[in-house]
């Protein structure tokens, strides 16, 4: 059925040139570019209690963030946890998502370790056939050998994600069957408090 | 636990001062004295085995507990509660189907920040995780759209999970809270009685007061803006500063959009009222938000419903955004002046900090061009059935100005917000976010208990009268003096209206012709029932329902081929809104 409204159809209208872009900035349409996703590290106190980490997973989950990893672990204070997250999101994505999880009741403080000491340990389990070359690669990138078993041997590694990356490419030459890998943690360098 | 201490004395001081005769209590108990604590005097749910202890402690207390004859409507109830008192509405069930039942109405609250709080049942301690009769992960399923949930896991702590429960469903950006409350520990003894409800310490208490400098870069935008406008959202009703947005709107002559939970805020019989914005906002609205170039946004989370398509959305303004939470700057639209704070401080910093009024004479003058070259109309001719928005003008005429409207969610929910003039913050109740079908009834009882004193109308559509219709109960046993108005048209409406404008006409499953005689199933429930037909009977049947002490159900048999417009597609450009389906 016609509606009986009055006035000017849309196209006997003025019409504003403005745009924005996806992320509701105002752009010239002509020189418009989108946020390019950037890795970051951030850190987060929480309660140390039960369902803490699934809210925080779960609120990722619904706001769609990307996580690479997500490390939870006592502090020194025995009521609270320290979450390390790693992640690659475009700008506006990643104030975002520091703004929800600081909006969560549970929630002490959060912040984006832009200089962080970054540290995963690795757990590689390969083959033994060369047990003496596998320790010397271990050594070589400042991990161990910690296990030698029946025709395998396990290495311990700590080191910044891309130096743990390196070391499971270069182990490869043995035969990788198993790593276990903890995800980053981060502080940040210096006197400044993390989060 | 420190703050308990000199209440404990003052209640020991005529008994011995003994431990044996500390006076011990359960923990649901300390529920309901935490309820009492923080000022609840009404409560809505439904009984079931995990709540039991709950319900028993509630009966010696002053509390009125209204029944409701669905948790879903409980919820609903609630939820209005919160909206017309400002006092989170409290809700009740028990475990498992008790608890999911209430989700629906969660959501809706949590999706319009609305304070409510809900206490659920739960299997005791012991059988949790055991797949006990009746469990559920109530805390699991209610994380997602509560603000804060917490499982409560001993007698002496119990009222202060409520409590705290309690002032977060208040505090900053309001919203539901859930408690859930195992067995074992409602039936426990304490000799703990719960302080006033206190805030816990990890939560980021709200800003008052906004940046001043950013204050200052606003005002300055705004006081050499050409084409200014204010956008009211519902952010205005929770933070109470309806009168300083009039106040700020008036001095400095700027026209005021609204979104649907802002409806209210702002006087919509003003010159300088555009009404609501959106979708099925007002031509003029969707004309302002389009031309203006600084929009001062205050309490709105910027929602699509709102925007359209976010690349068109008031693509030339410098945007200002006052809001109380942080994640809601530049989550949808960037703020070019983000003010984190509560509502009626930042607009009394913002009047403060104006150097001068805009000079936009020539835009005030389009402004009301546009309000008359799109004017609200509809052609109701005597002889056709009856337009629904003739039955919305009519009880509007009917009806004081400070009566409170609920609705469901559909075709009529929208022209109960096109056509009747609100005036007063907290007079609309509707599910403006989750879009709920059913909301209008249980709504209607919260509402009217919130408000004893004055009228609340509800609009329903046939097909979300239908989902909620039990809630008659409930006002029938508790004498409210409600009106449900039906807007029938034997069509889940607005599914037809997308059906015919966007997928070529195939109308299928929409039409809803199977549906009860309303005014029969209104006197089942006890009601009064009435329906009109044709535009005679439509002032009759008003009359009747004002007269009548009592729920009255007016069924009115509308234009069952009645659209709603303007309309903005999902998605499209708010400049480019249809006034018919020719122009979609």
């Amino acid at each position: 059925m016609a509606g009986e409204m009055s006035g000017p159809s849309p196209t006997e209208r003025p019409v504003p040139e403005g745009r924005r872009n996806s992320q509701g900035i105002r752009i010239d349409p002509d020189v418009a570019v989108e946020a390019q996703p950037r890795r970051t590290v951030i850190s987060a106190v929480v309660d140390h209690k039960p369902g803490v980490l699934t809210n925080v997973s779960g609120l990722f989950a619904r706001r769609q963030f990307n996580i690479e990893s997500l490390t939870v672990g006592p502090t020194t204070d025995p009521d609270l946890a320290r979450m390390t997250i790693v992640a690659e999101e475009p700008e506006p994505g990643i104030e975002q998502v520091k703004r929800q999880l600081r909006k969560q009741v549970h929630t002490h403080s959060v912040r984006e370790v832009e200089v962080a000491t970054e540290r995963e340990l690795a757990l590689i389990k390969v083959d033994g056939t060369d047990p003496a070359g596998v320790s010397a690669m271990a050594e070589m990138y400042g991990g161990e050998a910690v296990r030698a078993d029946e025709e395998v041997v396990t290495v311990e590694l700590t080191g910044s994600e891309d130096e743990i990356d390196a070391a499971i490419g270069a182990f490869e030459q043995f035969g990788v069957r198993e790593v276990a890998r903890t995800g980053t943690a981060a502080l940040a360098r210096g006197a400044r408090s993390t989060a | 636990m420190s703050e308990q201490q000199p209440r404990k004395q003052a209640a020991n001081e005529s008994t011995d001062e003994t431990d044996e005769t500390e006076s011990r209590m359960s923990g649901a108990q300390a529920v309901v004295a935490a309820l009492e604590a923080a000022g609840v005097t009404t409560t809505f749910g439904i009984q079931g085995g995990a709540i039991m202890p709950v319900f028993d402690a509630l009966h010696d207390s002053d509390i009125h507990h209204v029944s409701m004859a669905h948790e879903q409507g409980a919820a609903h109830a609630a939820d209005a509660y919160g909206i017309v008192s400002g006092e989170p509405g409290v809700a009740l069930a028990t475990s498992g189907p008790g608890a999911t039942n209430l989700v629906t109405g969660i959501a809706d609250a949590d999706m319009d920040s609305d304070p409510m709080i809900a206490l659920t049942g739960q299997v005791p301690q012991d059988m949790v995780g055991n797949d006990a009769f009746q469990e559920t992960n109530t805390m699991g399923v209610t994380a997602p759209i509560t603000k804060a949930n917490y499982f409560s896991t001993n007698p002496d702590t119990v009222g202060a999970d409520v409590g705290t429960a309690f002032a977060l469903a208040k505090e900053g950006r309001q919203g539901p809270t859930l408690v859930d409350l195992p067995k074992n520990v409602t039936q426990g003894e304490t000799t703990t009685e719960p302080a006033a409800p206190s805030l816990p310490k990890s939560y980021a208490g709200p800003n008052e007061e906004a940046d001043p400098a950013t204050v200052d870069a606003a005002a300055r935008a705004l006081s050499t803006a050409e084409k200014p406008a204010i956008l009211s959202g519902g952010g205005v009703v929770k933070g109470e500063a309806s009168e300083e947005l009039r106040a700020f709107a008036t001095t400095y002559e700027i026209p005021v959009v609204t979104t649907m939970p802002g409806v209210g805020t702002f006087p919509e019989d003003h010159p300088l009222a555009m009404e609501m914005g959106g979708m099925h906002g007002t031509g003029y609205a969707n004309m302002a938000l389009s031309h203006c170039d600084v929009l001062l946004g205050v309490g709105t989370r910027f929602d699509d419903r709102l925007t359209g398509g976010i690349e068109s959305f008031a693509p030339e303004a410098e945007v200002i955004h006052v809001d109380i939470d942080p994640a809601e700057i530049s989550k949808n639209v960037h703020a070019d002046y983000p003010l984190i704070g509560d509502a009626k401080t930042v607009l009394g910093q913002l009047d403060a900090a104006m150097p001068t009024a805009p000079d936009a004479d020539r835009w005030r003058e389009q402004t009301a061009t546009w309000k008359e070259e799109y004017a609200m109309s509809y052609d109701a001719p005597r002889d056709e059935p009856v337009k629904p928005q003739f039955v919305v003008e009519a009880l509007d005429e009917a009806t004081p100005a400070d009566t409170i409207v609920t609705t469901g969610v559909g075709q009529h929910q929208m022209w109960a917000v096109q056509y009747w003039t609100y005036t007063e913050p907290r007079t609309w109740v509707s599910s403006n976010g989750l879009g709920t079908m059913g909301y209008g009834a249980p709504a209607a009882v919260g509402a009217k208990l919130a408000a004893p004193d004055r009228e609340v109308v509800s609009f329903e559509g046939d097909g979300s009268f239908l989902m909620t219709s039990q809630a008659l109960s409930p006002a029938v046993r508790e004498e409210l003096d409600i009106t449900i108005a039906v807007l029938n048209n034997s069509y889940v409406g607005m599914i037809r209206q997308w059906q015919d404008a966007f997928y070529g006409k195939r109308r299928y499953e929409s039409k809803w012709d199977w549906g009860p005689d309303f005014a029969k199933l209104a006197e089942a429930y006890g009601a009064q029932g009435l329906t009109a037909e044709g535009y005679d009977e439509v002032p009759e049947a008003i009359e009747a329902a004002m007269d009548y002490d009592g729920p009255s159900v007016i069924d009115f048999h509308i234009d069952p081929e009645e659209n709603v417009y303007p309309m903005v597609p999902s998605g499209g450009n708010n400049a480019e809104f249809a006034l018919e389906e020719g122009h979609l």
